[in-house]
Protein backbone atom coordinates (compact mmCIF):
# COMPACT_ATOMS: atom_id res chain seq x y z
CA UNK A 1 0.00 0.00 0.00
CA UNK A 2 1.06 3.71 -1.44
CA UNK A 3 2.33 5.67 1.30
CA UNK A 4 -0.03 8.27 0.23
CA UNK A 5 -2.93 6.97 2.20
CA UNK A 6 -1.39 7.75 5.52
CA UNK A 7 -0.78 11.35 4.19
CA UNK A 8 -4.48 11.68 3.82
CA UNK A 9 -5.19 10.36 7.01
CA UNK A 10 -3.15 12.52 8.89
CA UNK A 11 -4.74 15.21 6.95
CA UNK A 12 -8.51 13.88 7.71
CA UNK A 13 -7.40 13.71 11.43
CA UNK A 14 -6.32 17.37 11.69
CA UNK A 15 -9.46 18.25 9.89
CA UNK A 16 -11.50 16.89 12.52
CA UNK A 17 -9.86 18.40 15.22
CA UNK A 18 -10.51 22.00 13.31
CA UNK A 19 -14.00 20.54 12.80
CA UNK A 20 -14.17 20.32 16.61
CA UNK A 21 -12.97 23.74 17.23
CA UNK A 22 -14.96 25.13 15.22
CA UNK A 23 -18.02 23.37 17.05
CA UNK A 24 -16.68 24.43 20.22
CA UNK A 25 -16.38 28.16 18.83
CA UNK A 26 -20.07 28.17 17.08
CA UNK A 27 -21.45 26.55 20.93
CA UNK A 28 -20.37 29.42 22.44
CA UNK A 29 -21.29 32.02 20.20
CA UNK A 30 -23.52 33.47 22.90
CA UNK A 31 -21.23 33.46 26.23
CA UNK A 32 -20.37 36.61 27.41
CA UNK A 33 -16.62 37.61 26.96
CA UNK A 34 -15.95 34.09 25.15
CA UNK A 35 -12.43 34.47 23.10
CA UNK A 36 -12.24 32.26 20.22
CA UNK A 37 -10.14 29.35 19.55
CA UNK A 38 -8.05 29.75 16.06
CA UNK A 39 -8.79 26.50 14.23
CA UNK A 40 -5.93 26.26 12.46
CA UNK A 41 -3.68 24.17 14.61
CA UNK A 42 -1.70 22.30 11.58
CA UNK A 43 1.73 21.87 11.46
CA UNK A 44 3.86 20.00 9.58
CA UNK A 45 6.68 16.89 9.63
CA UNK A 46 8.88 16.66 6.60
CA UNK A 47 9.97 13.14 6.48
CA UNK A 48 12.44 12.38 3.90
CA UNK A 49 13.78 8.78 4.58
CA UNK A 50 17.23 8.44 3.63
CA UNK A 51 19.83 10.79 1.71
CA UNK A 52 18.94 9.69 -1.82
CA UNK A 53 14.90 8.50 -1.40
CA UNK A 54 12.85 10.32 -3.74
CA UNK A 55 9.72 9.75 -1.77
CA UNK A 56 9.54 12.26 0.67
CA UNK A 57 6.39 13.06 3.01
CA UNK A 58 5.07 15.69 4.65
CA UNK A 59 2.68 14.79 7.07
CA UNK A 60 -0.11 17.69 8.70
CA UNK A 61 0.38 17.09 12.76
CA UNK A 62 -1.15 18.86 15.70
CA UNK A 63 0.19 22.64 15.46
CA UNK A 64 -0.02 25.47 18.65
CA UNK A 65 -3.10 27.27 19.77
CA UNK A 66 -3.65 30.49 19.28
CA UNK A 67 -6.28 33.01 20.48
CA UNK A 68 -8.65 35.37 18.74
CA UNK A 69 -8.25 38.78 20.82
CA UNK A 70 -10.67 40.65 19.07
CA UNK A 71 -12.86 42.42 20.87
CA UNK A 72 -16.43 41.17 20.93
CA UNK A 73 -19.63 43.42 19.96
CA UNK A 74 -20.99 45.48 22.81
CA UNK A 75 -24.27 45.54 24.39
CA UNK A 76 -26.10 47.81 26.76
CA UNK A 77 -27.99 45.82 29.22
CA UNK A 78 -28.22 48.76 32.19
CA UNK A 79 -27.86 46.19 35.21
CA UNK A 80 -25.37 48.08 37.12
CA UNK A 81 -23.11 45.11 37.59
CA UNK A 82 -22.50 44.53 33.49
CA UNK A 83 -18.92 45.66 32.91
CA UNK A 84 -17.07 45.57 29.93
CA UNK A 85 -13.61 46.08 29.33
CA UNK A 86 -12.78 49.23 27.94
CA UNK A 87 -9.59 49.00 26.01
CA UNK A 88 -7.40 46.27 25.20
CA UNK A 89 -7.25 44.51 28.22
CA UNK A 90 -8.84 41.97 30.80
CA UNK A 91 -10.18 41.69 33.75
CA UNK A 92 -7.84 39.41 36.67
CA UNK A 93 -9.95 36.94 37.74
CA UNK A 94 -9.51 34.03 40.10
CA UNK A 95 -9.63 30.09 38.51
CA UNK A 96 -9.99 27.68 40.33
CA UNK A 97 -6.45 26.69 41.93
CA UNK A 98 -6.31 30.20 43.51
CA UNK A 99 -4.12 31.74 39.85
CA UNK A 100 -5.19 35.03 39.06
CA UNK A 101 -6.00 34.40 35.22
CA UNK A 102 -7.61 37.10 32.67
CA UNK A 103 -11.12 37.06 31.26
CA UNK A 104 -13.02 39.76 29.18
CA UNK A 105 -16.50 38.46 31.29
CA UNK A 106 -18.11 41.20 32.88
CA UNK A 107 -21.27 40.02 34.17
CA UNK A 108 -20.64 40.29 37.52
CA UNK A 109 -22.69 39.37 40.68
CA UNK A 110 -22.15 39.15 44.25
CA UNK A 111 -22.19 35.83 45.66
CA UNK A 112 -23.25 34.67 49.16
CA UNK A 113 -20.57 35.41 50.85
CA UNK A 114 -20.50 38.59 49.31
CA UNK A 115 -17.78 38.28 46.98
CA UNK A 116 -17.91 40.22 43.74
CA UNK A 117 -17.23 37.24 41.51
CA UNK A 118 -18.37 36.58 37.52
CA UNK A 119 -20.91 34.75 35.66
CA UNK A 120 -18.78 31.56 35.70
CA UNK A 121 -18.63 31.72 39.54
CA UNK A 122 -14.97 33.07 39.23
CA UNK A 123 -13.93 35.75 42.22
CA UNK A 124 -13.09 38.96 40.97
CA UNK A 125 -9.03 40.28 41.80
CA UNK A 126 -9.08 44.10 42.95
CA UNK A 127 -5.92 45.75 43.94
CA UNK A 128 -6.23 44.18 47.42
CA UNK A 129 -7.71 40.65 46.56
CA UNK A 130 -10.60 39.67 46.47
CA UNK A 131 -13.51 42.27 46.68
CA UNK A 132 -16.02 42.32 49.30
CA UNK A 133 -18.82 43.90 49.21
CA UNK A 134 -20.90 44.82 52.38
CA UNK A 135 -24.73 43.32 52.73
CA UNK A 136 -27.86 45.72 52.45
CA UNK A 137 -26.33 48.38 49.42
CA UNK A 138 -26.31 49.35 46.30
CA UNK A 139 -23.16 48.56 44.40
CA UNK A 140 -21.75 50.92 41.23
CA UNK A 141 -18.90 50.70 39.33
CA UNK A 142 -16.85 53.48 37.99
CA UNK A 143 -15.44 54.23 34.62
CA UNK A 144 -11.58 53.58 36.24
CA UNK A 145 -13.21 50.55 37.92
CA UNK A 146 -13.83 51.64 41.42
CA UNK A 147 -16.55 49.46 43.11
CA UNK A 148 -18.77 51.84 45.03
CA UNK A 149 -21.57 51.32 47.35
CA UNK A 150 -24.24 53.79 48.58
CA UNK A 151 -23.50 55.72 51.12
CA UNK A 152 -20.31 56.68 49.01
CA UNK A 153 -17.76 54.37 49.75
CA UNK A 154 -15.10 52.92 47.63
CA UNK A 155 -14.69 48.96 48.56
CA UNK A 156 -12.35 48.15 46.33
CA UNK A 157 -11.05 48.14 42.15
CA UNK A 158 -12.04 45.95 39.68
CA UNK A 159 -8.51 44.51 38.82
CA UNK A 160 -7.60 45.57 34.76
CA UNK A 161 -4.51 44.81 33.29
CA UNK A 162 -3.38 45.19 29.72
CA UNK A 163 -2.39 42.85 27.30
CA UNK A 164 0.67 41.13 28.22
CA UNK A 165 3.48 41.88 25.81
CA UNK A 166 4.54 38.29 25.28
CA UNK A 167 1.04 37.60 24.02
CA UNK A 168 -1.66 35.06 26.02
CA UNK A 169 -2.68 31.69 25.91
CA UNK A 170 -4.88 29.02 26.74
CA UNK A 171 -5.20 26.91 29.96
CA UNK A 172 -5.54 23.17 30.24
CA UNK A 173 -8.85 24.94 32.22
CA UNK A 174 -10.06 27.13 29.46
CA UNK A 175 -8.89 30.07 31.13
CA UNK A 176 -6.84 33.25 29.67
CA UNK A 177 -3.23 34.03 30.47
CA UNK A 178 -0.43 35.55 30.17
CA UNK A 179 2.10 33.45 27.30
CA UNK A 180 5.36 33.81 29.91
CA UNK A 181 2.71 32.27 33.10
CA UNK A 182 2.89 35.98 34.72
CA UNK A 183 0.47 38.13 36.38
CA UNK A 184 0.41 41.43 34.39
CA UNK A 185 0.67 44.65 36.64
CA UNK A 186 -2.18 46.80 36.81
CA UNK A 187 -2.69 49.37 34.21
CA UNK A 188 -4.72 52.66 34.75
CA UNK A 189 -5.23 52.93 31.25
CA UNK A 190 -7.86 50.15 31.21
CA UNK A 191 -11.17 51.26 31.90
CA UNK A 192 -14.67 50.10 31.96
CA UNK A 193 -17.98 50.80 30.72
CA UNK A 194 -20.73 50.21 33.17
CA UNK A 195 -23.82 48.79 32.21
CA UNK A 196 -22.65 47.25 29.19
CA UNK A 197 -21.31 43.38 28.31
CA UNK A 198 -18.92 42.25 26.06
CA UNK A 199 -20.48 39.46 23.89
CA UNK A 200 -18.22 36.53 22.88
CA UNK A 201 -15.85 37.69 19.58
CA UNK A 202 -17.03 34.91 17.47
CA UNK A 203 -17.25 35.92 13.94
CA UNK A 204 -20.07 33.90 12.35
CA UNK A 205 -19.63 34.54 9.17
CA UNK A 206 -15.74 33.88 9.16
CA UNK A 207 -16.24 30.20 11.37
CA UNK A 208 -18.78 29.57 8.41
CA UNK A 209 -16.53 30.11 6.11
CA UNK A 210 -14.11 28.19 7.78
CA UNK A 211 -15.99 25.29 8.06
CA UNK A 212 -17.12 24.85 4.61
CA UNK A 213 -13.15 25.41 3.40
CA UNK A 214 -13.02 22.12 6.72
CA UNK A 215 -15.18 20.40 4.48
CA UNK A 216 -14.01 20.89 1.20
CA UNK A 217 -10.43 19.58 2.32
CA UNK A 218 -12.26 17.18 3.92
CA UNK A 219 -13.40 15.48 0.65
CA UNK A 220 -10.11 16.12 -1.21
CA UNK A 221 -8.48 13.93 1.50
CA UNK A 222 -11.34 11.39 0.92
CA UNK A 223 -10.53 11.48 -3.00
CA UNK A 224 -7.24 10.87 -2.38
CA UNK A 225 -7.78 7.50 0.07
CA UNK A 226 -9.89 6.54 -2.80
CA UNK A 227 -7.04 7.46 -5.50
CA UNK A 228 -4.84 5.64 -3.23
CA UNK A 229 -6.93 2.94 -3.16
CA UNK A 230 -7.65 2.36 -6.98
CA UNK A 231 -3.87 2.55 -7.77
CA UNK A 232 -3.19 0.04 -4.93
CA UNK A 233 -5.75 -2.24 -6.71
CA UNK A 234 -4.15 -1.79 -10.22
CA UNK A 235 -0.24 -2.72 -8.85
CA UNK A 236 -2.38 -5.64 -7.09
CA UNK A 237 -4.06 -6.82 -10.62
CA UNK A 238 -0.27 -6.56 -12.82
CA UNK A 239 0.58 -9.39 -10.66
CA UNK A 240 -2.40 -11.70 -11.10
CA UNK A 241 -1.42 -14.42 -13.18
CA UNK A 242 -3.24 -14.59 -16.36
CA UNK A 243 -5.99 -17.10 -16.73
CA UNK B 1 -15.44 13.71 13.80
CA UNK B 2 -18.18 12.46 16.72
CA UNK B 3 -17.20 14.91 19.09
CA UNK B 4 -17.62 17.63 17.12
CA UNK B 5 -21.09 16.59 16.65
CA UNK B 6 -21.60 16.51 20.12
CA UNK B 7 -20.16 19.95 21.16
CA UNK B 8 -22.00 21.53 18.19
CA UNK B 9 -25.29 19.63 20.42
CA UNK B 10 -24.40 21.49 23.39
CA UNK B 11 -24.80 24.98 21.72
CA UNK B 12 -28.35 23.83 20.75
CA UNK B 13 -29.17 22.58 23.96
CA UNK B 14 -27.96 26.16 25.47
CA UNK B 15 -30.09 28.19 22.63
CA UNK B 16 -32.88 26.57 23.69
CA UNK B 17 -32.81 26.99 26.73
CA UNK B 18 -32.21 30.73 26.21
CA UNK B 19 -35.19 30.74 24.22
CA UNK B 20 -37.33 29.11 26.95
CA UNK B 21 -36.21 31.77 29.27
CA UNK B 22 -36.95 34.70 26.90
CA UNK B 23 -40.20 33.27 26.17
CA UNK B 24 -41.28 33.20 29.60
CA UNK B 25 -40.14 36.50 29.82
CA UNK B 26 -42.37 37.56 26.86
CA UNK B 27 -45.42 35.60 28.47
CA UNK B 28 -44.93 37.55 31.78
CA UNK B 29 -44.71 41.11 30.43
CA UNK B 30 -47.96 42.08 31.87
CA UNK B 31 -47.27 40.10 35.38
CA UNK B 32 -47.43 42.58 38.16
CA UNK B 33 -43.92 42.61 39.80
CA UNK B 34 -42.38 40.34 37.59
CA UNK B 35 -38.31 40.31 37.08
CA UNK B 36 -36.71 39.29 34.34
CA UNK B 37 -34.54 36.74 34.03
CA UNK B 38 -31.53 36.70 31.61
CA UNK B 39 -29.34 33.08 30.61
CA UNK B 40 -25.59 32.87 31.48
CA UNK B 41 -23.64 30.77 29.51
CA UNK B 42 -20.38 28.85 30.62
CA UNK B 43 -17.85 27.49 28.37
CA UNK B 44 -17.50 23.11 28.96
CA UNK B 45 -14.79 21.70 30.18
CA UNK B 46 -11.10 22.23 27.76
CA UNK B 47 -9.17 18.83 26.88
CA UNK B 48 -5.88 18.69 26.50
CA UNK B 49 -4.78 17.57 23.16
CA UNK B 50 -1.01 18.74 23.01
CA UNK B 51 0.46 19.77 26.99
CA UNK B 52 2.08 23.04 26.51
CA UNK B 53 5.90 23.18 27.93
CA UNK B 54 6.07 19.36 25.59
CA UNK B 55 9.22 19.00 24.42
CA UNK B 56 9.40 19.15 20.80
CA UNK B 57 13.18 18.64 20.31
CA UNK B 58 16.24 18.86 22.43
CA UNK B 59 16.01 22.26 24.24
CA UNK B 60 12.38 23.21 22.50
CA UNK B 61 9.16 22.97 24.20
CA UNK B 62 6.04 23.70 22.82
CA UNK B 63 4.60 27.27 24.02
CA UNK B 64 1.41 27.24 24.08
CA UNK B 65 -0.06 23.95 23.31
CA UNK B 66 -3.31 22.82 21.88
CA UNK B 67 -6.86 22.58 24.26
CA UNK B 68 -10.09 22.19 22.97
CA UNK B 69 -13.54 23.13 23.89
CA UNK B 70 -16.10 20.57 24.43
CA UNK B 71 -18.88 23.11 24.18
CA UNK B 72 -20.70 25.58 25.67
CA UNK B 73 -23.52 25.07 28.69
CA UNK B 74 -26.33 26.88 30.48
CA UNK B 75 -24.63 27.98 33.71
CA UNK B 76 -27.41 29.70 35.64
CA UNK B 77 -30.28 31.79 34.89
CA UNK B 78 -30.63 35.10 36.51
CA UNK B 79 -33.06 37.69 37.91
CA UNK B 80 -32.53 40.93 37.07
CA UNK B 81 -34.15 43.28 39.51
CA UNK B 82 -34.44 46.28 37.79
CA UNK B 83 -37.03 48.74 38.70
CA UNK B 84 -39.87 48.29 36.61
CA UNK B 85 -42.85 51.16 35.18
CA UNK B 86 -44.93 52.04 38.16
CA UNK B 87 -48.68 52.67 37.12
CA UNK B 88 -51.15 54.11 39.16
CA UNK B 89 -53.99 52.81 40.21
CA UNK B 90 -56.02 54.75 42.41
CA UNK B 91 -56.67 51.49 44.31
CA UNK B 92 -56.31 51.86 47.81
CA UNK B 93 -54.25 48.93 48.78
CA UNK B 94 -51.93 48.68 45.17
CA UNK B 95 -48.87 49.53 46.61
CA UNK B 96 -45.36 49.86 44.77
CA UNK B 97 -42.12 49.56 46.18
CA UNK B 98 -39.66 52.96 44.70
CA UNK B 99 -36.30 51.11 45.38
CA UNK B 100 -35.05 47.66 46.41
CA UNK B 101 -36.84 45.89 48.97
CA UNK B 102 -39.73 43.43 48.95
CA UNK B 103 -43.30 42.22 50.62
CA UNK B 104 -42.98 39.35 53.08
CA UNK B 105 -45.71 37.35 52.72
CA UNK B 106 -46.79 34.34 55.20
CA UNK B 107 -47.14 31.48 53.07
CA UNK B 108 -50.08 28.67 53.70
CA UNK B 109 -47.17 26.43 55.50
CA UNK B 110 -46.16 29.37 57.54
CA UNK B 111 -43.14 30.00 56.02
CA UNK B 112 -42.13 33.45 54.67
CA UNK B 113 -42.33 34.59 51.01
CA UNK B 114 -41.14 37.66 49.06
CA UNK B 115 -43.07 39.27 46.43
CA UNK B 116 -42.77 42.89 44.23
CA UNK B 117 -46.51 41.98 43.32
CA UNK B 118 -48.18 44.87 45.95
CA UNK B 119 -51.67 44.35 44.50
CA UNK B 120 -53.45 43.63 47.94
CA UNK B 121 -57.09 43.60 49.45
CA UNK B 122 -58.67 42.51 52.57
CA UNK B 123 -59.75 39.41 53.44
CA UNK B 124 -63.08 38.33 55.34
CA UNK B 125 -60.86 39.23 58.92
CA UNK B 126 -60.19 42.33 57.63
CA UNK B 127 -56.34 41.25 56.91
CA UNK B 128 -54.17 43.11 54.51
CA UNK B 129 -53.58 40.02 51.88
CA UNK B 130 -52.02 39.07 48.38
CA UNK B 131 -53.82 38.73 45.45
CA UNK B 132 -53.62 34.74 46.27
CA UNK B 133 -55.51 35.29 49.98
CA UNK B 134 -51.82 35.08 51.56
CA UNK B 135 -51.49 37.34 54.55
CA UNK B 136 -49.14 40.16 54.17
CA UNK B 137 -46.46 39.90 57.05
CA UNK B 138 -46.88 41.80 59.63
CA UNK B 139 -50.31 41.45 59.35
CA UNK B 140 -52.40 44.35 59.92
CA UNK B 141 -55.87 44.46 60.45
CA UNK B 142 -58.21 46.82 58.75
CA UNK B 143 -61.45 47.42 60.49
CA UNK B 144 -64.62 46.84 58.52
CA UNK B 145 -65.40 50.12 58.62
CA UNK B 146 -62.41 52.28 58.23
CA UNK B 147 -62.66 54.52 55.40
CA UNK B 148 -60.20 57.30 53.66
CA UNK B 149 -57.28 54.70 53.78
CA UNK B 150 -53.75 56.45 53.37
CA UNK B 151 -50.41 54.75 53.19
CA UNK B 152 -47.11 56.59 53.71
CA UNK B 153 -44.06 56.36 52.06
CA UNK B 154 -42.64 54.58 55.17
CA UNK B 155 -45.36 52.18 55.09
CA UNK B 156 -47.85 53.36 57.82
CA UNK B 157 -51.06 52.61 57.27
CA UNK B 158 -54.00 54.83 58.82
CA UNK B 159 -57.21 55.31 58.26
CA UNK B 160 -60.85 57.15 60.18
CA UNK B 161 -62.37 54.16 61.53
CA UNK B 162 -66.48 54.05 62.06
CA UNK B 163 -67.12 57.81 60.88
CA UNK B 164 -64.48 59.21 63.82
CA UNK B 165 -62.82 61.89 61.99
CA UNK B 166 -60.23 61.03 64.00
CA UNK B 167 -57.33 59.27 61.63
CA UNK B 168 -55.99 56.19 63.59
CA UNK B 169 -52.73 54.45 62.65
CA UNK B 170 -53.55 50.61 62.18
CA UNK B 171 -49.71 49.50 61.40
CA UNK B 172 -46.55 49.37 59.36
CA UNK B 173 -45.56 47.69 56.26
CA UNK B 174 -42.11 46.51 56.29
CA UNK B 175 -39.78 45.99 53.35
CA UNK B 176 -37.30 43.06 53.29
CA UNK B 177 -34.03 43.89 51.46
CA UNK B 178 -31.21 40.84 51.09
CA UNK B 179 -27.78 41.31 50.49
CA UNK B 180 -27.82 39.42 47.08
CA UNK B 181 -31.41 39.48 45.74
CA UNK B 182 -30.29 37.61 42.57
CA UNK B 183 -29.61 34.87 44.64
CA UNK B 184 -33.61 34.29 46.01
CA UNK B 185 -35.23 31.33 44.42
CA UNK B 186 -38.43 32.25 41.97
CA UNK B 187 -41.07 29.50 43.50
CA UNK B 188 -44.04 31.04 41.08
CA UNK B 189 -47.17 33.18 41.57
CA UNK B 190 -44.35 36.52 41.96
CA UNK B 191 -42.97 34.81 44.86
CA UNK B 192 -39.49 34.25 45.91
CA UNK B 193 -37.67 32.65 48.55
CA UNK B 194 -34.94 33.15 50.78
CA UNK B 195 -31.34 30.44 49.74
CA UNK B 196 -28.20 30.74 51.16
CA UNK B 197 -27.16 32.41 47.72
CA UNK B 198 -29.26 35.52 48.92
CA UNK B 199 -28.18 35.79 52.58
CA UNK B 200 -30.37 36.62 55.46
CA UNK B 201 -33.45 39.52 54.83
CA UNK B 202 -32.84 42.26 56.30
CA UNK B 203 -35.93 44.32 57.70
CA UNK B 204 -36.49 47.74 57.21
CA UNK B 205 -38.79 50.23 57.25
CA UNK B 206 -39.79 51.26 54.27
CA UNK B 207 -37.62 55.02 53.09
CA UNK B 208 -35.22 53.87 55.52
CA UNK B 209 -31.17 53.64 54.12
CA UNK B 210 -30.87 51.00 51.43
CA UNK B 211 -34.70 50.17 51.29
CA UNK B 212 -37.19 51.42 49.25
CA UNK B 213 -40.14 53.81 49.77
CA UNK B 214 -44.12 52.69 48.67
CA UNK B 215 -45.95 54.51 46.83
CA UNK B 216 -49.80 54.09 48.14
CA UNK B 217 -52.04 53.62 44.62
CA UNK B 218 -49.73 52.34 42.19
CA UNK B 219 -48.24 49.12 41.06
CA UNK B 220 -45.21 48.09 39.70
CA UNK B 221 -45.37 46.79 36.19
CA UNK B 222 -43.33 43.65 34.48
CA UNK B 223 -39.33 45.05 33.97
CA UNK B 224 -39.75 42.84 30.55
CA UNK B 225 -38.23 45.15 28.00
CA UNK B 226 -39.73 43.87 24.36
CA UNK B 227 -37.73 45.42 22.26
CA UNK B 228 -34.50 44.07 24.61
CA UNK B 229 -35.99 40.30 24.58
CA UNK B 230 -37.00 40.85 20.79
CA UNK B 231 -32.91 41.45 19.77
CA UNK B 232 -32.22 38.68 21.97
CA UNK B 233 -34.88 36.25 20.81
CA UNK B 234 -32.93 37.16 17.11
CA UNK B 235 -29.28 36.38 18.29
CA UNK B 236 -30.76 33.36 20.14
CA UNK B 237 -32.69 32.14 16.85
CA UNK B 238 -29.16 32.76 14.66
CA UNK B 239 -27.24 31.21 17.20
CA UNK B 240 -29.21 28.31 16.94
CA UNK B 241 -28.99 28.32 13.10
CA UNK B 242 -25.19 28.29 13.17
CA UNK B 243 -24.85 25.21 15.88
CA UNK B 244 -26.95 23.09 13.43
CA UNK B 245 -25.24 24.40 10.24
CA UNK B 246 -22.42 22.48 12.05
CA UNK B 247 -23.74 19.82 12.46
CA UNK B 248 -25.28 19.27 9.29
CA UNK B 249 -22.00 20.18 7.88
CA UNK B 250 -20.17 17.59 9.99
CA UNK B 251 -22.64 15.14 8.63
CA UNK B 252 -21.80 15.88 5.00
CA UNK B 253 -18.18 15.20 5.82
CA UNK B 254 -19.20 11.78 7.31
CA UNK B 255 -21.48 11.02 4.50
CA UNK B 256 -18.77 11.68 2.04
CA UNK B 257 -16.08 10.04 4.20
CA UNK B 258 -18.75 6.80 3.97
CA UNK B 259 -19.97 6.96 0.67
CA UNK B 260 -17.49 8.32 -1.63
CA UNK B 261 -14.32 5.84 -0.62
Amino acid sequence: MDKLIHVALSSLRQAEISQRVVAANLANAETVGYRADNARGFSSVYLNQGQDSLEPRVFATTGEQTINTESGGLSMTGRDLDVAVNGDGYLLVEASDGKSVLSRRGDLRVSAAGVLENGSGQPLVGDAGRIQIPPNRAISIGSDGTVRITPPVVVGRLGLVGTPAAGVKRRADGNIEAADGNTPAFDPAIGVVAGALEKSNVNSVEVLTGMVELSRMYEAQTKLLKIATTLDESSASLMRIPE
Amino acid sequence: MYEALHVAQTGLTAQNHRMAVISNNLANINTVGFKRDRANFDTLLYQTLKQPGAQTAQGAESPTGLFIGTGVSISSSEKLFNQGNVINTDNALDMAIDGPGFFQVTMPDGSTAYTRNGSFTRNQNGEVVTSNGYVVNPAIQIPADAANITIGRDGTISATVGGDSQVQQLGQIQVATFPNSAGLQPMGESFYRETVASGAPLQANPGDAGAGKLLQGSLESSNVNVVEELVNMIETQRAYELNSKAISNIDAMMRNLTQST
